[in-house]
């Protein structure tokens, strides 16, 4: 088969660049389900961050492109925040047969350091992104460390994960509700902060945690 | 209505002509002006061709290679007018942009262009497969790939595009690259997307809406066509398989429902089909013994394999009643309407009125999709019908020409209960009244001929065929009269005013 001579020297290209901060690597000992790694870029949320993506051949390669998708959970306007799908032309109708799966994986490293938020694969991250850049990158920097770090073993935080405001979580918990059903009604209506001024926004997310019950 | 009749012939160039003998009256013609409609069929072939000489134009208005031309004018979508306007307005540019330009965009110039070969001693190494080959192509732009990984990219992309690049960067494959790659002309296959394209773009063109047809038919007059549509004249066509379409709807001729009655039959039945999913069963049990039955055939009149009891598939009552008068199942039935009402008489006025306009929706939905599902049946019996002549030719041994008859009667089977179908559309949007009763008079006569000739069609037996042969004429000359009076009854409701859309 043509295209596994072709992947085997791509996986040896890989191999010999000690340079790249990528790896590629069988995933069951089958060419055609892989495994690349990448290290988050510097100066993005996503620094010091190992992300793994699944890549799976297809029959047509490399006429057509690798699917590929994140098994790191990443928190980025182009990828699913729930199924780690990728939004990314070369995977799609760019793909030319000259490209590799290196290349690609280091377009995937590039797309960390340029998000194209006007063509989102997560419509709700890219509105987080487009409108509180800070609390964006926040967000995307506690899922670095909570997902893409080895030492990150810690309590996972539900409100920092979804860059919900905490002083606004604590706002709804004084008023008797849980944390649980707050984080999902504001999650729900997507709001990640509600401030003291905005009366009518507080009201209609008490509407909702009341309907709950 | 119109006197002059449209006379349709397969080969000439323009099929439009002024004919007024009346023995070439077509059916359904009243209502259709052919006159106004002036039309000419192509094949995809022949739409090709038209691509090519217009390519050969523009390549001497440009001075430029046909090849070049072509690549030009797929990437402009066929637009020629725009692209001489950019090309004139700046040509360095567009080549450029379309990766037209001979020279690389480092300057480099690249001689030896075009198929490659190599020998075992020093073979050509193909980054695309990552093999040795002996065998390369290498565009003007200097990126070089071993043959076979070409042509499954050429495969792959052929697909999905007008215009074909280099794998490496925006140069552009010319159909004489893509011809010699593939090795075939598979340029052919971009140049057959191109056609879908101009087709899609050309008010004047359109595809045959036939499933399976590539045809199209081309309107001389188009501006002519919203007049028509206006004045509820149906602007129908034949494409050169022969089939009858609307060219404004772009739907199958739905003669005699005029275009708005057409469309806003359409809709409603799409908005309201679950509701009505359960007609639509091809399956019903016999009123008198509950055995189930499958219906094979386009003919409505059943006759249950079990109990021998014989019914009408519509409203599965007994065909005794069907038989001696006219049709009945065509005429809704107020009084039933109104007595099943009356149980409803609690209710709200507004509740009433609902349910008399859905159950009368019903009924005519459930009639005209009836007619469809036996237009499907009777169409899989006219695609074997070659073979049901070859049969009666050879086992009754009668000549091709003398069982033609069989041909010649399936079509205007189909014809007929389709003009039959949309008359029940129209039916629905027409007020009750004088003018309606006598339309339903002529629509029931169409029924019940309609029904006459499919029974014919399930004769299986070929020596009966043969000899029944004056029954297929005779019923087939009735069933176009019928039709013509059902065109005719058509026309005079919708002028009477009783159209209420
Ligand atoms: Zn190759
Ligand atoms: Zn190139
Ligand atoms: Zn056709
Ligand atoms: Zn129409």
């Amino acid at each position: 088969m043509a295209r596994f001579k072709r992947i085997l020297k791509e996986l040896d290209d890989v191999k010999n660049d000690k340079e790249a901060s990528i790896t590629l690597d069988m995933a069951d000992n089958e060419l055609n389900h892989l495994t690349g790694t990448f290290i988050g870029p510097p100066d993005t949320p996503y620094e010091g961050g190992k992300f793994v993506v699944d890549i799976k051949i297809p029959n047509e390669y490399p006429f057509k492109p690798p699917i590929m998708k994140f098994d790191t959970k990443v928190y980025h306007p182009n990828i699913s925040s729930v199924t780690g799908a990728i939004c990314l032309d070369i995977l799609k109708d760019a793909w030319t047969p000259i490209l590799t799966l290196k290349s690609s994986l280091i377009s995937l490293q590039s797309l960390f350091q340029s998000p194209e938020p006007n063509d989102p694969q997560d419509a709700e991250v890219a509105k987080h992104y487009l409108s509180d850049r800070e609390g964006f990158n926040k967000t995307a920097r506690y899922w670095t460390q909570i997902y893409a770090s080895d030492n990150g073993e810690r309590d996972v935080n539900d409100a920092e994960l979804y860059g919900i405001d905490q002083e606004t979580v604590t706002n709804f918990e004084t008023m008797g509700f849980t944390r649980e059903k707050i984080i999902e009604v504001l999650r729900r209506l997507g709001l990640k902060k509600v401030e003291a001024g905005e009366p009518r926004t507080e009201n209609k997310v008490i509407e909702e945690l009341l309907k709950e019950d | 209505m119109s006197d002059e009749e449209f006379e349709y012939t397969d080969d000439s160039d323009s099929l439009y002509s002024d004919s007024v003998d009346d023995d070439n009256f077509k059916i359904e013609d009243s209502l259709v002006k052919h006159d106004i409609v002036q039309y000419k069929q192509h094949t995809t072939r022949e739409m090709m061709e038209t691509l090519h000489k217009k390519c050969t134009k523009l390549s001497e208005v440009l001075g430029k290679p046909h090849d070049y031309v072509v690549t030009l004018l797929q990437s402009y979508k066929w637009n020629s007018e725009k692209l001489i306007e950019d090309y004139m307005d700046d040509p360095q540019d567009v080549e450029l942009r379309l990766g037209l330009s001979t020279v690389k965009l480092n300057g480099e110039h690249h001689e030896n262009t075009g198929l490659q070969t190599y020998t075992e001693e020093a073979p050509f190494s193909c980054f695309i497969c990552c093999e040795d080959k002996l065998e390369s192509y290498k565009l003007k732009c200097g990126h070089e790939f071993c043959l076979d990984c070409y042509r499954t990219y050429l495969n792959e992309k052929v697909k999905q595009a007008n215009v074909i690049k280099c794998p490496s960067c925006d140069v552009a494959l010319t159909p004489g690259d893509i011809d010699t790659i593939s090795g075939t002309n598979g340029s052919s296959v971009l140049l057959e997307n191109s056609i879908k394209e101009y087709v899609e773009r050309h008010k004047t063109y359109k595809w045959c809406p036939s499933p399976d047809c590539n045809a199209i038919v081309e309107v001389l007059n188009s501006s002519d066509i919203a007049h028509l549509v206006d004045t509820n004249q149906i602007p129908i066509v034949i494409c050169s398989n022969g089939h009858r379409f609307c060219f404004n709807c772009g739907f199958e001729s739905h003669v005699p429902a005029p275009c708005n009655v057409t469309k806003q039959w359409i809709n409603k039945c799409k908005d309201d089909s679950e509701t009505v999913k359960w007609i639509t069963t091809h399956t019903k049990t016999c009123p008198k013994c509950d055995t189930s039955i499958e219906k094979n055939g386009g003919c409505n009149h059943m006759t249950c394999r079990k109990c021998a009891y014989e019914f009408c598939w519509i409203c599965l009552g007994t065909w005794d009643n069907h038989n001696n008068q006219y049709y009945q199942c065509n005429r809704y039935q107020y009084e039933q309407a109104e007595k099943n009402n009356k149980s409803a008489k609690d209710k709200k006025l507004q509740d009433e009125a609902t349910k008399k306009s859905l159950q009368r929706y019903l009924h005519y939905y459930n009639l005209f999709n009836i007619h469809e599902i036996s237009t499907k049946q009777d169409k899989s019996r006219c695609d074997v019908v070659e073979n049901t002549v070859r049969e009666v030719q050879e086992g009754v041994g009668i000549s091709w020409i003398e069982a033609q008859f069989l041909v010649d009667s399936a079509s205007t089977l189909l014809n007929a209960r389709r003009v039959l179908k949309w008359s029940y559309a129209v039916a629905f949007y027409c007020d009750r009244g004088y003018s309606l009763d006598l339309f339903e008079t002529v629509q029931a006569g169409l029924a019940d001929a309609v029904e006459a000739l499919s029974l014919l069609f399930e004769i299986s037996d070929v020596e009966v065929i043969a000899k029944k042969k004056l029954n297929f004429l005779n019923a087939s000359k009735l069933l176009e009269d019928r039709q013509r009076a059902m065109v005719l009854a058509t026309e005079e409701t919708i002028n009477n005013g009783t159209l209420r859309l």
